[in-house]
């Protein structure tokens, strides 16, 4: 089940490494940040669906509208001359490990603890 | 840290279907699609970041090949164009010490014939010899001069720019050393194989040295035909060019030798505007 996604991420890879895909070399740092962003929507979907409160509309959108806000973002900085750029790292970063937190939390709340968790059930019912 | 409890505020379920969310392991049917929508976006983050990575390794540079870099590009067209014209000027070498040697050969089976022409012919040996054009051989002795050891660092004030030039040796150094040398009675003088004679140039370029509009580099080597302990002598008195390079570290060699040959200007200086004055007319202060 987890295998689809990272299946889907290693053909999108191979995919345009071999059509040989570029981007112009001035525009390449925004896309570092637009990754970046890309991940953090990642980790956060991840941990929306293990604790039950994934939304695919939410998910996908997201994922698209924060990666070019965040290139904008960056964009922006660049011509005003201020970085703001770094403050995009910083937040992202920091959201993508309250992220994986979570999802580290997640499963081992599942996996370790089932026990735990289907003793938790049959006493409350 | 979150536990399953939390899920108590929603409505409640059935023991079943609420064993069946929790696990992680069991796929959700009903809900399949969220699974096909992060398989689109991981698609697109792979092509981004396939992207990405190309950007950062331009295809096929490795550490070897990014020396090798000049072979290809723009640079490539003046190298070509510089190796070209070298292998020129070499053909062109050859065709001159060619010719010069046909040349010896009449000049010397016509002095050998006529009685007149031997006084001619000793004045254009002569002659060719200042010019540089023959190679001479005599007793003489070799220099051989290289930068100093000490821009490596022994100093601590040896590592700035300014300092380092203390260190090198300069077109100043070699035009010192090729003046005491002829004012020392130096008959024929040549650096790194090129003959100094009176239209030679000693230059500065960057790091290395233009003599004869050849680019010669470190360690410097000059061979001088003449008296060979006056050579030395001059070399070495005190307070003259050796003098000033000893204490700073250069590494000098000088060796006298009876037999020496150096060699001749490959390519001869052309006369173009400076034309003959007639000796008999003319006094020597009216000339200027």
């Amino acid at each position: 089940m987890f295998l689809l996604p990272i299946v889907a991420l290693i053909i999108g890879f191979l995919l345009v490494y071999r059509l040989n895909l570029d981007v112009p070399a001035n525009y390449a740092d925004y896309l570092s940040i637009a990754i970046l962003a890309g991940l953090d929507s990642i980790a956060g979907g991840i941990r929306a669906r293990l604790e039950d409160n994934f939304d695919e509309y939410v998910f996908t959108t997201g994922f698209f509208v924060n990666m070019i806000l965040a290139a904008l973002l960056a964009y922006l900085g660049d011509r005003m001359g201020v970085n703001i750029y770094l403050a995009v790292i910083v937040a992202l970063g920091v959201r993508i490990f309250q992220n994986l937190g979570r999802i580290r939390g997640q499963l081992t709340a599942r996996l370790l603890h089932r026990r735990f968790v289907e003793n938790a059930r049959q006493e409350q019912l | 840290m979150e536990t399953p409890e939390g899920k108590d505020l929603k409505p409640k379920m059935d023991f079943r279907e609420k064993l069946a969310r929790s696990s992680a392991l069991h796929i959700d049917r009903a809900r399949l699609h969220w699974l096909f929508s992060l398989g689109v976006v991981c698609l697109v983050m792979g092509g981004l970041l396939a992207i990405q990575v190309r950007s950062r390794t331009p295809e096929g540079q490795t550490l070897a090949n990014r020396f090798r870099q000049v072979e290809s590009g723009p640079l490539s067209a003046f190298g070509q164009i510089y190796t070209a014209s070298q292998k020129r000027v070499d053909d062109q070498e050859a065709t001159i010490a060619k010719l010069r040697k046909d040349n010896e050969e009449l000049t010397k089976a016509l002095a050998s014939d006529k009685d007149a022409v031997k006084p001619l012919a000793k004045q254009l040996t002569d002659f060719k010899v200042a010019l540089g054009l023959t190679a001479a051989k005599g007793p003489g002795i070799i220099l051989e001069i290289k930068d100093s050891t000490m821009k490596l660092g022994d100093n601590p004030e040896s590592s700035l720019p300014e300092m380092q030039n203390m260190f090198l040796i300069h077109d100043t150094d070699l035009l010192q050393i090729t003046n005491e040398l002829w004012a020392a009675g130096a008959e024929a003088i040549s650096l790194n194989g090129q003959r100094i004679v009176g239209g030679t140039a000693i230059r500065c370029v960057g790091p290395a040295t233009r003599v004869n509009d050849v680019v010669i580099t470190a360690p410097y080597r000059f061979l001088a035909l003449g008296d060979a302990a006056s050579l030395a002598n001059s070399l070495d008195i005190q307070g003259g060019v050796l003098d000033r390079l000893r204490p700073l570290q250069f590494p000098i060699k000088l060796e006298q030798k009876d037999n020496l040959i150096v060699p001749p200007n490959s390519i001869a200086k052309v006369f173009r505007l400076a034309k003959p004055v007639e000796a008999s007319a003319e006094k020597p202060a009216a000339s200027q």
